[in-house]
């Protein structure tokens, strides 16, 4: 009876432990046990799930990193689209999303592919972002107050209680 | 240590807020809050990276931010999203006087906030509409000016 009890306790705990950055990698590598590497990989996912400073089996830490779309549906990134970030001291930042749609922003110097920006020391939050391309321009409405990670608010699965959906620059039609 | 003690509370008074008048947080406005205060809490708080996450002691609903349903998504703010924010405020530090509880106390200095220190000075509008709030009042100049400090653009 004790026994029973203390299992059926257990599981009740497990079910209130959050998921870890170890858990939420396997579940967006899926079953791929070699997924692809490189600032063009995994377009739209949680970039600082596995590039965060407390947690980076990637092996490169960034401060702020996420894929923008054209629109809000499709399921390519955009490339070459500018995303524009202004901290909390007005410091303006600007990066050019990579062929992917990716962009990543860390400390220092000496990675210099598409997509990456570095940067002497971390914007300041609360941060306000604009991305644009092609004439068209989207602000976001709030500010990001500590996420570096777009997708942790913008998921590419569209938009939902939790979610503002994917980070776009044309409203679709 | 009877030294220390009281230099500890000195720093502590000195970090603390006016108590903002003498009932308890129980029974708030909520036409006050949907009113007052809840732009300065969509603004400064309730995005999805800060108190606009589920399972955060003080989860708060936002047109921009955390919505009860899916289906409110890009809808304004619902009566029962702001119900429920009302009900998170005051369950957050139930019996405090309005100056004293964690919701003031933690954006305004007096105890640590992972978010920082919003309001530095008690002379904040913010601070003063939303102390007007939870005392049971209103500051309609405080608000007012609060509002337009924290008024975000128009959805697209």
């Amino acid at each position: 009876m004790a026994r029973g009890s203390i299992l059926a306790l257990l599981l009740l705990c497990a079910g209130c432990i959050g998921t870890t950055p170890e858990e939420e990698l396997a579940a967006a590598q899926g079953d791929d046990p070699n997924p692809p590497e490189g600032p063009t990989h995994r377009p739209g996912q949680r970039c600082l799930a596995c590039h965060g400073e407390d947690y980076d089996p990637g092996g490169e830490v960034f401060l702020l990193a996420g894929t923008v779309y054209r629109r809000a549906g499709d399921a390519l990134g955009l490339a070459s689209a500018e995303v524009e970030i202004t901290d909390d001291d007005g410091e303006i930042f600007r990066i050019s999303t990579n062929r992917a749609g990716n962009f990543m922003v860390s400390l220092g110097g000496g990675r210099p592919y598409e997509g990456w920006l570095g940067v002497a020391s971390a914007p300041v939050f609360p941060l306000q972002v604009t991305v644009r391309a092609g004439g068209a321009e989207q602000t976001m409405r709030n500010v990001v107050h500590r996420e570096g990670a777009c997708a942790a608010c913008h998921d590419r699965a569209g938009k939902s209680a939790t979610s503002n959906g994917a980070v776009y620059v044309e409203e679709t039609p | 240590m009877r030294h220390r003690l009281a230099v500890a509370l000195l720093v502590a008074s000195a970090c603390g807020t006016d108590s903002g008048g003498s009932q308890a947080l129980v029974d708030l406005d909520a036409d006050g809050y949907a009113r007052d205060v809840h732009p300065i809490l969509e603004a400064r708080c309730a995005t999805l990276d800060c108190h606009g996450v589920g399972d955060r002691p003080l989860r708060l609903y936002a047109e921009t931010g955390l919505r009860a349903r899916d289906e409110l998504r890009d809808q304004p703010i619902a009566p029962e999203e702001l119900a429920a924010d009302v009900r998170a405020i005051e369950a957050i530090d139930p019996g405090a006087l309005p100056g004293d509880s964690l919701f003031i106390a933690k954006p305004s200095g007096g105890v640590f906030h992972e978010g920082g220190i919003l309001w530095v000075s008690r002379g904040d509008p913010q601070l003063v509409c939303v102390l007007a709030w939870l005392s049971g009042t209103s500051d309609a100049e405080a608000c007012a000016v609060a509002a337009d400090q924290v008024e975000l653009p128009p959805p697209p």
